[in-house]
């Protein structure tokens, strides 16, 4: 098991340097000057010219070759520096502090309202197995996922904010801000989890071990949550694992819509304005994140799942 | 020991379906209809509305969908405009039928093409095995650490924006998944024992794969593409809605909502129908990876019978 | 298999009730503990403040007045005293400015000639731009509220670059001892009370020692950013912001009978414009290129496609400017004279596919433009649609920002559509030498070039006697218009969304997006 885990953390490291390497290269491989379009983001499109240019070249220090600007980079990002943003004029890993609970607040909240949502459908849909509610449960939540989040957004703006005036159309000041954004952040999770939740649930209820629960005479309450329920866990482990990778690819879109200050709509903005450490700085948070989110996901299931137990354990 | 851990991901793979080949395959699919798998009847008969729609696209239109008429803006849904008319004068409706070709062919581009270097890379990872299987593994590893949309962004710094760029954004991080399920397959039936004797009667190793993995794989390439196809096509109309895609004035899906969203309170209906059309067809093609998918699904079957 | 349906309905209700409650608390406390809070949406996200960079100057001046200059600018293009009180220019390239001498900065320090130079000097070494677009070279000092401008080039359009906001005043302490930009500590009515980096939220309160009296009832400013332009026209329907700028067109309608907010449009100093590529043979007939103005009908643009927010323009600047000409030719709308403009230089239907050529060859336009401006991509797709009724292929592309540039260096398109401030520096030389001298990247760009115009825009930039100018740029305006080789389709127009409860806001076109006046009160 510890070997097992060492392995796993092992590898996330030469990962995560991978990862670092392609979004460095992925980044400054961009075909066009860069000082042109630091031009346009700071000082505007007026601004233009090819005095400011070289000026500019000479301030970003432009001019280094590529392989140079690599492993200056790779050093910096090893002690947690990311260089310093064209566009905010700081160091990026001071602004990422900044932004990144805000889209983890706003990740959370999405994550939430769709396990409130889809542990219940989910669970109720197994047990009325191809009766009308398990027929709804699967028709709508095929049905939600099929909409595109940032038109549901859109929606949601026009009722709720415009027509009835109860929600905030934008920005993050107060609680009331967080719920268009984390509801239609967590359609497509929710249509997910519900789906994966029921279909393991139908997989455990067939097998034996609750048939001889029920036999015992257990109450169908204590069948469900003491049983079925535990073991259909591990499955929903690795969706929601898989989700969280969605739920970021959302927040980037969401956040846009809703100007939300997090990641993704950083992210956004700097792909816009061109900020290439801003951009590097995202995309690299966002990866790690995503890894790490992974070799967590992993661990806990190979900790639960019995098809990943050890012959040698102490049970 | 200790046994050998089995990654999450091989572990999740279902148990090989008991039919193999296409013509099993197809036979199944046959034997659905009398099964009343409504699910997977629906989509087909939606998916070959639409892929007709799409095909037919000149004819059905009626107006020329890029013809711009500035005296006809904005003209609410009616007898004349079925769908309403846009800020240009241009009729709704032909260009959302006009936009079926761009939006769907850009999904089926994503679908196939991924599909097809995924598989092919997953069978020589899982046949070879060894250093090529390790360095694959990695790969595989470090593109599933970004979120599609994240890797396609990034990207697109460096394409620019584009239909044909659009899809090789998403394809660098679609394909992972078809190569993972390919190669666990290649890894199941590298030790059969008909491989064995075929590798004994003299076929080299890419006869092999061809004649004898690929057959087997296919099956679940297809569940695999029918249940991508349609959150690929959500995909490719989010990255155009952020401008990444078919550039104006043609009428990709996503643009359109993008434009219409200027106009959300004004003209509804230049954003409501595209996503209109959007969600149909996400649908269409999910009800339809679904009902593939159910069919195909030994674990599904064996829960239906024990209830 | 029996069921608690009941149960997990219930689970299920609570989830969902937690989850609405929540919705209901919070509403808009506007004017709490009887503060007047004016709050404006700022159409970028501010990164910074400082005042080396264009959108963190533009909001700090002229949204939250929190930074002056040392001369300011009227609606009418008219220079103003501001923390300068008189200038004489002394020679070919120094100018003296005389500076008032009762104004403090915001942290209670002294505004003096040391404070203008320290902070126009450490601007021309961070702002890459500002040395060419004011010409500064150096600052001296002559007494404490005196000081001299050297600038680099022959210029008589130094009071009005020091309008620029890249040119506005800050104290030394807004920079820390790493030098850091960290606060705004500025001269104006409104000093700085707190910035929030990650949303960019700035707001503001009065500043009890401001030199000037300023009759205003606002005791805070809270300028949001919101760069996208439908959610600042939804935030001002739904009240979370007072003043939104450069919203969607479609709002002059939508909006124009609903309670609570007023919508109105403004002519900016601000131009679309064409740019014609002459490195293509046919585009160098400058018949070819008057048939391409012909064939356009500028005023469908304005009205039907721009919604009618922007002007059709009466020549290169908006008429309102004192040196505009206005008695230039502007090549009003005629698809017959087009078309036998074109017959006439050869560009016609020889193969009878339908579509012109020249020389043979059949001639397929592409036009570039950038996705920044909303008016772009609708007048471009617009222009092909009249270039298609008169037989000339046009394919579109809108780019944005940097690929748009890279388009443009390339060389790759027959024409571009581009959106440029003509009030930038408000002087009668500064756009037309960043546009249509031959010296500048637009002009080298296109492989255009009139040394006659060249000389005039040269002069007029020299001189410092205004009526010279005003000629000389009339006359230099009447060549450009003659040559079409840079061509002002439409004039840009934004849209605001008021409050009802704004009182004594007004309007100035010659300013970068919008000024928002200190007088400005709430109701």
């Amino acid at each position: 098991m510890i070997k097992y885990i060492i392995k796993r953390i092992l590898i996330v490291f030469i990962v995560l340097w991978m990862v670092a390497t392609l979004t460095f290269f992925t980044v400054h491989v961009t075909p066009g000057d860069t000082a042109n379009a630091i031009i346009v983001s700071v000082y505007g499109e007026d601004a233009v010219s090819p005095e400011t240019l070289e000026n500019v070249r000479a301030k970003f220090d432009l001019k280094r070759p590529v392989f140079t600007q690599y492993t200056d980079w790779l050093g910096n990002v090893v002690t947690g520096e990311l260089g310093t943003s064209y566009k905010y004029n700081k160091p990026v890993i001071d602004i990422l502090k900044i932004r990144l609970p805000n889209t983890l607040i706003l990740g959370f909240s999405a994550f939430l309202i769709s396990l409130i949502i889809s542990i219940p459908f989910g669970i109720l849909s197994a047990l009325n197995h191809n009766r009308p509610i398990d027929h709804f449960s699967r028709f709508s939540t095929l049905l939600l996922s099929s909409f595109p989040s940032f038109w549901i957004a859109l929606l949601l703006i026009i009722i709720f904010s415009i027509q009835l005036k109860v929600l905030p159309v934008s920005g993050m000041a107060g609680f009331t801000s967080i719920i268009l954004p984390a509801v239609t952040l967590s359609i497509g999770m929710t249509a997910v989890t519900t789906r994966m939740l029921r279909s393991s649930m139908l997989d455990v209820l067939g097998q034996d071990y609750i048939t001889v629960a029920r036999a015992k005479g257990l109450e169908d309450n204590q069948v469900i949550f003491g049983h079925a329920l535990r073991n259909a866990i591990p499955p929903i482990i690795t969706v929601i694992g898989l989700q969280i990778g969605h739920i970021i690819g959302g927040a980037v879109i969401i956040e846009n819509i809703f100007a939300w200050p997090g990641i993704g709509g950083l992210l956004i903005d700097s792909i816009n304005t061109k900020d290439l450490p801003m951009i590097e700085g995202c995309v690299l948070i966002i990866a790690f994140g995503y890894a790490i989110v992974n070799l967590i996901v992993d661990i806990t299931y190979s900790c639960i799942d019995p098809r990943i137990k050890y012959s040698g354990g102490d049970n | 020991m200790m046994e050998k851990p089995v990654s999450v991901t091989e572990s999740l793979n279902y148990p090989r379906p008991k039919l193999t080949g296409i013509p099993k395959y197809l036979k199944v699919l046959g034997r659905s209809f009398n099964q009343k798998n409504s699910m997977l009847t629906l989509g087909i008969i939606f998916a070959t509305f639409i892929i007709l729609v799409a095909i037919f696209a000149p004819v059905l239109e009626p107006y020329d969908p890029t013809k711009m008429d500035l005296a006809l803006k904005f003209i609410p849904p009616s007898a004349a405009h079925i769908f309403g008319t846009d800020n240009m004068g241009r009729d709704v409706l032909s260009r959302i039928i006009e936009g079926s070709r761009i939006s769907l062919s850009t999904a089926f581009m994503v679908v196939i093409f991924s599909a097809c270097i995924g598989t092919l890379a997953g069978m020589i990872s899982g046949f070879w095995g060894g250093k090529v299987d390790m360095i694959f593994m990695r790969i595989v590893d470090v593109l599933l650490a970004f979120p599609t949309i994240i890797f396609a962004l990034a990207i697109s710094t460096v394409l620019g924006t584009g239909a044909i760029n659009l899809v090789i954004a998403i394809c660098c991080i679609q394909w992972t998944s078809y190569a993972r399920v390919s190669r666990g397959e290649a890894i199941l039936l590298k030790n059969a024992e008909y491989i064995e004797a075929a590798k004994a009667i003299g076929n080299n190793s890419l006869q092999i794969m061809f004649k004898y993995f690929l057959p087997n794989i296919v099956s679940k390439i297809l569940i695999l593409a029918s249940l991508n196809i349609g959150s690929i096509i959500l995909y490719c109309a989010s990255l155009s809605f952020l401008g990444l895609g078919a550039q104006p004035p043609s009428p990709d899906w996503g643009a359109m909502i993008s434009d219409g969203k200027e106009y959300m309170r004004y003209a509804p209906w230049m954003a409501i129908f595209p996503g209109l059309a959007i969600a149909a067809s996400a649908l269409t093609f999910n009800m339809l990876g679904d009902g593939v998918r159910d069919l195909l699904d030994p674990r599904m079957c064996d829960s239906v019978k024990t209830e | 298999m029996k069921l608690k349906v009941k149960g997990f309905l219930l689970l299920m209700v609570m989830g969902l009730g937690l989850t609405l409650f929540a919705g209901c608390s919070g509403a808009n406390a506007k004017t709490a503990d009887g503060e007047k809070v004016l709050t404006i949406a700022f159409p970028s996200t501010v990164t910074t403040l400082d005042v080396s960079n264009g959108d963190g100057a533009t909001m700090l001046k002229e949204v939250a007045g929190v930074i002056e200059t040392l001369v300011s600018v009227d609606s009418d293009f008219i220079l103003h005293p501001s923390l300068a009180k008189e200038w004489e220019r002394t020679g070919e390239t120094t100018w003296v400015f005389k500076l008032r001498d009762d104004v403090t900065f915001h942290d209670g320090t002294k505004f003096n000639a040391e404070a203008v130079k320290w902070c126009i000097e450490r601007s021309l070494v961070e702002n890459t731009s500002l040395a060419k677009t004011t010409g500064i070279a150096s600052v001296d000092v002559i007494d404490d509220y005196t000081v001299q401008f050297n600038t680099s080039v022959n210029t008589g359009d130094l009071p009005e670059a020091l309008t620029n906001v890249g040119t506005a005043i800050v104290a030394k302490s807004s920079v820390n001892d790493k030098g850091e930009f960290v606060t705004a500590v500025g001269t104006g009515y409104f000093k700085q009370d707190s910035f929030d980096v990650s949303s960019g939220k700035f707001e503001c309160v009065p500043y009890d020692k401001y030199w000037q009296k300023v009759d205003s009832n606002v005791t805070r400013r809270v300028v949001l950013s919101l760069s996208d332009s439908s959610t600042r026209s939804l935030s001002a329907q739904n009240g979370e912001v007072d003043i939104a700028t450069d919203v969607p067109f479609s709002d002059l309608e939508t909006l124009s009978n609903k309670d609570g907010v007023n919508v109105e449009k403004f002519n900016t100093a601000r131009t679309y414009f064409f740019s014609y590529n002459l490195n293509k043979d046919y585009l160098k007939d400058v018949n070819v290129r008057k048939a391409l103005i012909y064939a356009v009908n500028k005023k469908d643009i304005v009205n039907d496609l721009l919604l009618g927010v922007g002007s059709v323009p009466k020549g290169i600047f908006l008429e309102t400017m004192p040196w505009a000409n206005t008695n230039v030719d502007t090549y009003e709308y005629d698809a017959q004279k087009a078309g036998s403009l074109l017959d006439a230089a050869g560009v016609k239907d020889t193969d009878g596919d339908g579509f012109r050529d020249y020389n043979g060859q059949k001639i397929s336009m592409n036009i570039i433009t950038s996705s920044r401006r909303p008016g772009n991509s609708l007048i471009v797709q617009a222009v092909a649609g009249y270039f298609a009724n008169l037989g000339i292929e046009a394919n579109v592309q809108v780019l944005d920002g940097n690929a748009f540039t890279e388009a443009q260096k390339s060389g790759n398109f027959d024409m571009v559509l581009s959106s440029a401030a003509t009030g930038y520096v408000p002087s009668a030389s500064y756009y037309l030498s960043t546009y249509y001298h031959s010296g500048s990247s637009n002009a080298k760009q296109i492989n255009y070039s009139n040394p006659e115009l060249d000389k005039l825009v040269d002069a007029c930039k020299a001189t410092s006697n205004m009526e010279e100018k005003y000629t000389l740029s009339k006359q230099a305006q009447v060549l450009a218009q003659n040559d079409v080789a840079v061509y002002t389709i439409a004039n840009y127009g934004a849209v605001f969304v008021l409050s009802d409860d704004v009182e004594n806001f007004s309007y100035s076109a010659a300013v970068h997006d919008f000024i928002v006046p200190n007088e400005t009160s709430l109701k």
